[in-house]
C-alpha cells in the first residue's frame, strides 16, 4: 500500500507526519519526493547504500545535416526551439525532453543526448527502508526523478510518499502512484485555503483520502469545519505546542521520544491499516 | 528597417505600447523606409510555455531590427540576441513617439532584463 501524504501549503507538516507514521510502521518505505529540497533525511540520518543519477534526453542539433526547414520550431509546443539568423537554437530550460522535434525531422539531424538533472539516494535507517530525490539546482522540473523513484519502489511494502508542497507537475505525478492520501491540514485560513486545494488535486485525480489536522488547537478551527462540511475522514489532530516544535527543530523523530505522540500516529497507522488492508 | 513594438489592439489608429512583450497580444511593426506600419498577432500569447520565445521568434520573422518594449524576459531576449535585434526603452505609450524618438537616437538600450515570468503573475 502506497500512502502519498500532500498538503497544498509548504511548512504544514507533511515530512512530520510522513517521518512519524513510517517510524510507527517499523518496516516502511520512507520516500521523499519532495525532490526541489528535501529534508526526509534530517530526521532518518540514514544509510546510503546506492546511488542513482536521473538524466532526461535533450535534442542536439546536426547543423551539417540540418536544411532550416524549421519544422522543428514549429512543432515545439513548449517552445523550446528558435530559428534565427539561419540556425536553431535550442532553450533547455522550455524543453520537456518529448522528442518531438526528432520525429518530426525529415533530415534526421536531431539526436538525443542525455542530461543528468539529480540523483535518488536509496539506503535505510534501521527498520526504515529510505529513498530520497534531488533535483539538481540549475535543473527546472523534478517529475523525470519522481518517475525514477516510483520504478525502484518494491512491491507489497507499506510505503509513505513525501511530497512536495502546492499541486504542481511533482505531486501530480507522486499521487499518481499511491493508492491512498493523507491530507495534512495546518488548522488556519492559509491553510484551509491550500487544505482545499489539495483535497480538489485528490478529487479529480480519483484518489481516496484522510485528514491529518496539524497545528490543532482547543477550538475548532477552519480545516475542521471543512473536513465536517465535505464530510472528510479525520483521521487524526496533532496539537499545537512549544515541545513539538523544539523536537522538530532537532531533528528528532517524536514518536521515539514521547509517549504522547507514540499514541496518536499508533492510532493513525492502525486506523490506516484496518481501512486500507 | 523595421522596429516593432508589442501593442494592446489592432487598431492602427490608437496605438498603445503594451506592459508586455511576451504576452502582449498584437506587434506594430514600422518599415521606416516605406514609412508604413502593420499589425501582426502574437501566436505567442496564448502559448502556455515559453511566450517569450515565441513572441521573439515571431519578432525576429517580420525581419525587424529593433523591439521597443518596456521589459522582455531573459529567454526572449536571448532569441532577439541571437538575431541581431537590439532592444529599447519607450518615452511613452505610443510606439509612434517612441519611434520618432528612437530615429532622433534619444531611446535607451535596455540592459536590465527580468528573469522572466514563466507564466506566472507579477510579483
Amino acid at each position: 500500500m502506497k500512502i502519498a501524504v500532500l498538503s497544498g501549503k509548504g511548512g504544514a507538516g507533511k515530512t512530520f507526519i510522513a517521518v512519524n507514521l513510517a517510524q510507527i510502521s517499523n518496516d516502511a518505505l520512507y520516500v521523499d519526493a519532495d525532490v526541489e529540497e528535501p529534508n526526509g533525511y534530517l530526521y532518518f540520518q540514514p544509510t546510503i547504500r546506492k546511488q542513482i543519477n536521473v538524466s532526461i534526453s535533450v535534442p542536439r542539433i546536426d547543423e551539417e545535416l540540418c536544411n532550416l526547414c524549421r519544422r522543428c520550431v514549429d512543432f515545439c509546443r513548449f517552445n523550446a526551439l528558435a530559428f534565427v539568423q539561419k540556425k536553431i537554437i535550442y532553450i533547455s530550460d522550455f524543453c520537456h525532453s518529448c522528442g518531438g522535434c526528432r520525429l518530426v525531422c525529415p533530415q534526421n539531424a536531431i539526436v538525443e543526448k542525455a542530461r543528468v538533472i539529480g540523483r535518488i539516494d536509496i539506503g535505510y535507517a534501521g527498520t526504515i527502508d529510505f529513498i530520497s530525490g534531488y533535483l539538481n539546482p540549475e535543473s527546472i522540473s523534478g517529475v523525470p526523478i519522481i518517475q525514477k523513484i516510483i520504478s525502484q519502489i518494491p512491491k507489497k511494502k507499506f510505503v509513505i510518499l513525501d511530497c512536495a508542497p502546492g499541486s504542481g507537475c511533482t505531486v501530480v505525478e507522486t499521487v499518481k502512484a499511491a493508492d491512498y492520501c493523507i491530507i495534512v491540514g495546518e488548522e488556519s485560513a492559509f491553510g484551509c485555503h491550500d487544505f482545499r486545494i489539495a483535497c480538489n488535486l485528490a478529487n479529480t485525480m480519483n484518489k481516496p483520502y484522510g485528514a491529518i489536522i496539524n497545528k490543532s488547537g482547543k477550538e475548532s478551527g477552519p480545516v475542521n469545519a471543512y473536513c465536517n462540511l465535505n464530510k472528510i475522514k479525520i483521521l487524526g489532530k496533532i496539537p499545537y505546542n512549544y515541545e513539538l516544535g523544539t523536537l522538530l527543530s532537532q531533528g528528532r523523530i517524536a514518536v521515539k521520544e514521547k509517549e504522547e505522540y507514540y499514541k496518536i500516529f499508533t492510532r493513525i497507522y492502525k486506523q490506516l491499516k484496518k481501512d486500507y488492508s | 528597417m523595421k522596429i516593432a513594438c508589442p501593442v494592446n489592439s489592432n487598431d492602427l489608429n490608437n496605438l498603445c505600447l503594451n506592459q508586455s512583450f511576451g504576452r502582449a497580444p498584437y506587434f506594430y511593426i514600422y518599415d521606416d523606409e516605406s514609412k508604413e506600419g502593420y499589425i501582426t498577432k502574437n501566436e505567442g500569447m496564448s502559448s502556455p510555455h515559453g511566450a517569450g520565445i515565441k513572441a521573439a521568434q515571431i519578432v525576429v520573422d517580420t525581419k525587424a531590427k529593433v523591439v521597443i518594449a518596456y521589459r522582455c524576459g531573459d529567454a526572449a531576449l536571448l532569441v532577439l540576441k541571437e538575431a541581431g535585434i537590439e532592444l529599447f526603452g519607450p518615452i511613452s505609450n505610443n510606439p509612434k513617439d517612441n519611434i520618432i524618438a528612437y530615429q532622433a537616437g534619444t531611446l535607451s538600450v535596455i540592459d536590465e532584463i527580468h528573469s522572466g515570468h514563466n507564466n506566472r503573475p507579477d510579483q
